[in-house]
């Protein structure tokens, strides 16, 4: 048999529902604020704007940085 | 709100996230949203053929700029993963007909983790490592790319990979992976991104 025809076997999780389900409900509360302070922590940068959003011929749009 | 998304259901001011998206933070569901930007979906492994002399081996490893359906398909296996991990929220035109897809994950508590912890996270899965923060396990034939310490946080006494590439190598990926893990090399990816940056 050709190999691209054998059925792919399914995927062992990396993290089980349940695994997940407690990660998730153990969280600290944050505000948006505190929340993206931490990705700026965590990507060793400053938080930059990313799109802003504008109007272009009277129509809203995103425009890029 | 549909899959199809106007500019007005989404907030008037985003931050930059990593390389690929825009980010904002819903704080009625704790989650990140997440807008692909510059028409740019996320990045694709492979391997491509060089110009070698004939000792050399030709096959080179690639990260390439990914279709919106492998972008699709890799946050799908992503979810497979890590369960519930990945929600799509829709898809918008931004504006100038650029397509931006839009998904959405739960916000993490972003405890850093280093890179031997990582080595050592998928060590314990099975995983064999084949390059800089790529992973492969073959009872799964499963890999996952891009797994450094931006891409993966700690949560108690596990990591969770929320921002990886996983992939089912095929073909001539998939024999360049096992060549290479039978001779105990590491290969080095080449990021390859064509679409001009705005």
């Amino acid at each position: 048999m050709n190999r691209a025809t054998i059925p792919e076997p399914g995927v062992k999780p990396l993290l089980t529902p349940e695994r997940m389900a407690r990660i998730l409900s153990a969280r600290r509360s944050t505000t948006s604020a505190a929340a993206y302070q931490q990705v700026a922590t965590h990507l060793g940068r400053p938080a930059s704007p990313g799109r802003r959003k504008s109007s272009v011929n009277g129509r809203a749009a995103w425009v890029c940085c | 709100m549909g899959l199809l998304l106007r500019p007005d259901d989404l907030p008037a001011k985003v931050v930059r996230g990593g390389q690929e998206h825009d980010l904002f933070h819903d704080s009625a569901r704790d989650r990140f949203l997440k807008v692909t930007r510059d028409g740019i979906f996320g990045l694709s492994p492979g391997i491509e053929l060089a110009l070698v002399s004939a000792h050399e081996d030709a096959r080179r490893f690639h990260l390439w700029e990914a279709t919106p359906l492998e972008y699709l398909e890799r946050l799908d296996l992503h979810n497979s993963l890590v369960p519930g991990l990945n929600a799509l929220e829709g898809v918008v035109e931004p504006g100038e007909g650029e397509l931006a897809i839009v998904t959405s994950q739960p916000r993490f508590d972003l405890a850093p983790v280093t890179a031997a912890e990582i080595d050592a996270w998928f060590g314990g899965l099975g995983f064999r490592k084949v390059a800089e923060a790529a992973y492969y396990r073959a009872a799964d034939n499963l890999g996952v790319f891009d797994a450094h310490d931006k891409n993966v946080v700690r949560a108690g006494d596990t990591l969770v990979p929320f921002d990886v590439i996983p992939c089912r190598p095929g073909g001539g990926f998939l024999r360049f992976i096992e060549d290479t893990l039978a001779l105990g090399h590491s290969v080095q990816a080449v990021r390859r991104v064509t679409t001009p940056r705005k």
